[in-house]
């Protein structure tokens, strides 16, 4: 096992390197860098002024010689100061994370409370008017497009009722603090969450659902019901823990999406997370904070996927490594 | 049963997820979702407490978090954490016109000792004031914020280092790398303080000449590649393939040497002009490129200081801007971003990009949830504003109307739409608004290198169809103007007639003079069809885009081909930058005055039709000299008809902005009387009011 997961680390530098040279390599290509983006529509900047930006910004290297200079730099643990926001890179990830994490972290939770009991209901009772709902509600959920269902939900809860606002992280006008802060956060995250769970459960759930619909066909669940053991037992002990296997994985793979953010809801919400300013930043070509950034997602990616394989050796004793 | 079964589990649900995540309150971690059972007093607490606000919220736009006045590159940035930090020496009114506010500005013509005339501008600023730390203000910090500017390793979008003041370019260029040190001091020179004499030689003598002579034969070898030139001894046929002329026999030295007698000795431009691949200065040492410091020269000649409050600014040149770059700058505490700053080093006032400090009506305090908050500065000048707190919150576009409807945010500016100035009429009771025009136009270019037949380009004008598109996008909240400038500068020709009117029978008059002809229900010339490509940035809500739509139907029924090139924004402008486009639709913005050289002058960077008339170039340097506003006038109107002329220039449109303000929350009697182009409520922090 030990040395399993130290070759799989070791793979992953090298994995990470061959991102890191696509990334650059991609990321130096999109057509308009950032001074041409700063300076369109200004009639006062001359083309040498242009050219001296391109040079202070390190723009007018080649792709290669960018990306050396960039490997080296990272190497060392600076991966350099945002075009855009103007602050080392790390520091505007880590000061953007909060909200991504506490959004994607929530709705998570949420939607595995949710995706789990329901699909094991509606594998239970296949071809039933409950299994048929919980389907149909899933898909819908998939299908909504979340910029609309997000125009929807405000437009009821925010505009007519009046219960929620309308978008933003807290109410400016007010100094909350303590308690009334919390549920301030707690009232303007709201919309989002479920916006998240609402168009990100069915897939979860439907996984759910086919999976256990797999193991209740198996052997070993007639086995157990043939021996006289009561409903709850087959379900709750060899049925569902035997479904769990390949949610484990798909958990471990959820990891990175904590991080990447949603770029569509905190958009619509104005919430400052990492999906809306890495958004930003590929519009305005801000190559060190796409690098800095597409490289932790790779980082989490990976670690996500050796997680998930390591689990799946815990809850399925048959996999050895 | 089932029901009942669905309904327990979902409460159960509901109540372990609340167990889960009630637990972690840590700071900025959030946690959510199940409010809207009891969040019913949601309303009230976005409302009063007690009838009086003391916060006045600014719904923004996208922050990036740079308030720095060096530094910023969004617009909102400066709206929400410079503006109203920062005094200015002087601003505008709501004319456009400088005027008068913690300082004052005056020019004067004096002759220099060597007969050259010079533009003096005298800065002062009032005596007395102090910055939001209690430290005085004086004009150390005004020059300080012109020094900044002018840095040579500055990398922000002020022009102050591109003017033409007194002794700017011997400061900014006192850093070179050593290549051009050594090449500018020539091989005679004996001053060995910067490099060695050994060093000198070599660059002359072998360096400089070897480095040339791989230059020029790569170039050489292309030729040999692409057939023009025979074998790589072929330096004549190389040569003349690259447009330059040898003479029989010439070695490789000779044809670089001849294209350094071509640029008048200058290397870099004829390195990055002719290169065929590789930069003359990668042929050289690496050593080459180290940047040497001059040391000389670490003040700019013509920025004096006079006293504690009054400094001048000579310029070698006039410009009638001059006085609104010198003086509509605001006043920077030089003893907060650096006290101790020396030429070459911004580090430290960079630092500062997120803490600005300034004499302005509020003192910045944070910028965080996506939430700029500042303090009313009891220091201010003009006495201290009458709101406590001022905030931005970042919002989203689409919902700004609503958050000032539902009392959220009391000040923003939705981009102007028929249906929003409907929602507002509706609700006149809680919003009111004020339209602006916005100090830009919209219009369409066509690269005359790519159309060079002028006929082509004026029969492509007479196929733009823009009253009925600007009518049914904008109707009131935009104009359909006639001359490519923004009719909010005063020089703007009100009385200018439309140049090209919609009508395709000339249209077709202007192709068949320029030869094409209708064959076969193609229009051709020398059997090619006229396809004409034209770029615009997100068609489907670009206001211009049925302009393009009925030109193509037309062009298709003559037998020629508009293709339409949907792109992106961030694309579009590079591309129409790279020249790829015949035709392309784009705006301009932030037009402060009449000098239109940067896009209609032969030098212009912003010269994107590469149209080039020496006529122009005359015209705009008479423009920049004209002081009198009537001959300025009469002098822009000639220009803007010559450009119509060319046919490079359709415009197209000059939109309006809009403001919407809270009436439930905001005083609007404290508004400024006047909101304009130039002049609306952040002139006037001070005097507003909350209900």
């Amino acid at each position: 096992m030990k040395q399993y997961i130290l070759k799989r680390i070791l793979i992953s530098f090298l994995v990470l390197f061959g991102v890191s040279i696509l990334l650059y390599g991609i990321a130096r290509s999109v057509p308009g860098d950032y001074v041409s983006n700063i300076t369109a529509g200004n009639q006062n900047i001359t083309p040498e002024m242009e050219q001296k930006m391109r040079e202070l910004y390190g723009l007018d290297k080649g792709i290669i010689e960018g990306y050396i200079s960039w490997l080296g730099d990272a190497l060392h643990g600076d991966f350099g100061t945002s075009f855009k926001f103007q602050q080392p890179v790390v520091e505007v990830i880590k000061k953007n994370m909060a909200p991504t994490l506490a959004l994607a972290g929530i709705s998570m939770i949420l939607e595995i409370l949710i995706a789990i009991p329901f699909g094991i209901i509606a594998a239970r009772r296949q071809y039933s008017v409950t299994d048929y709902t919980i389907v149909a509600i899933a898909l819908m959920g998939i299908s909504l497009p979340s910029f609309f269902f997000a125009s929807v939900l405000r437009s009821i809860f925010s505009v007519k009722l009046g219960w929620l606002p309308v978008s933003g992280m807290l109410t400016a006008r007010m100094n909350y603090q303590g308690w009334d802060l919390f549920v301030d956060y707690a009232k303007h995250f709201a919309l989002p969450i479920i916006v998240f769970v609402i168009t990100g459960v069915g897939g979860l759930l439907r996984y759910t659902r086919t999976n256990m619909l797999e193991v209740l066909s198996a052997d070993y669940v007639r086995t157990a019901r043939a021996k006289g053991l009561p409903e709850v037992k087959v379900i709750g002990k060899h049925a569902f823990r035997n479904t769990l296997i390949p949610i484990v994985t798909i958990v471990g793979g959820m990891i990175p999406g904590l991080f990447s953010g949603a770029v569509i809801t905190e958009g619509i919400f104005s919430l400052e997370g990492l999906g809306n300013i890495a958004l930003k930043a590929v519009y305005s070509g801000d190559i060190p904070y796409l690098m800095g950034f597409n490289m932790f997602i790779a980082v989490l990616t990976l670690i996500g996927t050796l997680v998930s394989d390591i689990l799946y050796a815990v809850v399925d004793p048959r996999v050895r490594y | 049963m089932k029901k009942r079964m669905i309904s327990l589990l979902l409460v159960g649900v509901m109540a372990f997820s609340m167990a889960a995540c009630g637990g972690k309150d840590d700071g900025g971690a959030v946690q959510g979702s199940t409010e809207s059972g009891g969040g019913s007093d949601a309303a009230a607490d976005t409302g009063s407490t007690g009838g009086t606000y003391d916060t006045l919220v600014i719904g923004s736009q996208s922050l990036e978090g740079v308030f720095s006045p060096f530094f910023y590159s969004s617009a909102y940035d400066s709206y929400a954490g410079i503006d109203p930090v920062f005094a200015s020496v002087c601003r505008l009114d709501p004319n456009g016109e400088l005027v008068d506010e913690a300082g004052h500005v005056e020019v004067e013509e004096v002759t220099a000792e060597d007969g050259s005339t010079k533009y003096v501008y005298t800065v002062s600023i009032q005596e007395g004031m102090v910055f939001s730390d209690g430290e005085p203000v004086t004009i150390d910090d005004v020059m300080f914020y012109y020094y900044v500017c002018a840095d040579p390793s500055y990398d922000g979008m002020s022009t102050i280092g591109t003017l033409d003041i007194e002794g700017m370019a011997e400061y900014k260029n006192s850093a070179a790398p050593l290549w051009k040190v050594i090449y500018e001091a020539g091989a005679d020179n004996t001053d060995f303080a910067n490099w060695t004499e050994e060093q000198q030689k070599a660059f002359f003598e072998t360096d400089l000449p070897a480095a040339g002579a791989q230059f020029a034969q790569e170039i050489v070898d292309y030729g040999v590649e692409s057939g023009a030139a025979t074998d790589a001894n072929d330096v004549k046929g190389g040569a003349a393939n690259w447009g330059f002329e040898v003479a029989d026999g010439a070695t490789i030295n000779d044809f670089f040497d001849t294209m350094v007698e071509a640029y008048g000795g200058d290397l870099k431009t004829l390195s990055d002009t002719e290169s065929a691949g590789t930069s003359l200065f990668d042929f050289m040492d690496e050593s080459y490129k180290e940047v040497v410091e001059l040391a000389d020269v670490d003040t700019i000649s013509g920025i004096q200081k006079v006293d504690d409050y009054t400094c001048t600014v000579t310029f070698n040149s006039p410009n009638i801007s001059a006085d609104k770059q010198v003086a509509w700058v605001p006043i920077t505490p030089k003893h907060y971003y650096d006290p101790d700053f020396t030429k070459g080093d911004v580090s430290k006032v960079k630092a500062k990009n997120g803490t600005p400090l300034g004499s302005g009506p509020y003192v910045f305090q944070s910028f965080d949830n996506n939430i700029v908050t500042l303090t009313a500065n009891d220091k201010y000048f003009k006495g201290c504003p009458k709101i406590p707190n001022l905030k931005f919150q970042v919002v989203d576009e689409n919902t700004k109307v609503d958050l000032v409807l539902n009392s959220e945010v009391d000040i923003t500016d939705p981009s102007a739409s028929l249906e929003i100035i409907a929602q507002l009429d509706e609700n006149a009771d809680k919003a009111s608004y004020s339209l602006v025009d916005n100090p830009g136009y919209g219009y369409i270019g066509i690269n005359a290198e790519r159309v060079p037949d002028v006929n082509v380009r004026k029969g492509l004008m007479s196929l733009m169809n823009r009253e009925p598109a600007i009518q049914s996008y904008y109707g009131d909240l935009g104009e359909v103007i006639e001359r490519p400038m923004t009719p909010t500068l005063a020089e703007y020709p009100d009385d200018a007639e439309p140049y090209y009117t919609y009508d395709p029978a000339k249209a077709l008059e202007y192709f068949q003079a320029a030869g094409y002809e209708q064959v076969d229900g193609k229009l051709v010339k020398d059997g090619e069809q006229l396809v004409i490509h034209v770029g615009i940035g997100e068609a489907s809500t670009h206001p211009s885009t049925p302009i393009l739509t009925q030109m193509a139907n037309d062009m298709a029924d003559m037998g020629a081909e508009l293709v339409v090139e949907d792109v992106q924004f961030s694309v579009l402008s590079p591309k129409v930058q790279g020249g790829e486009f015949d035709m392309w639709v784009m705006a301009w913005g932030n037009s402060t005055d009449c000098d239109l050289t940067q896009i209609f002058g032969s030098e212009g960077g912003s010269n994107y039709q590469r149209y080039y008339d020496p006529k122009i170039d005359a015209l705009q340097a008479e423009i920049l000299k004209t002081i009198d506003f009537d001959e300025r006038c009469k002098l822009v109107a000639e220009e803007l008809d010559l450009i119509m002329e060319a046919a490079v220039y359709m415009p197209i449109y000059q939109r309006k902005n809009m403001e919407i303000y809270n009436e439930t929350t905001l005083n609007t009697d404290t508004l400024p009387e006047e909101t304009t182009t130039y002049y609306n409520y952040t002139a006037e922090y001070e005097t507003l009011e909350m209900r």
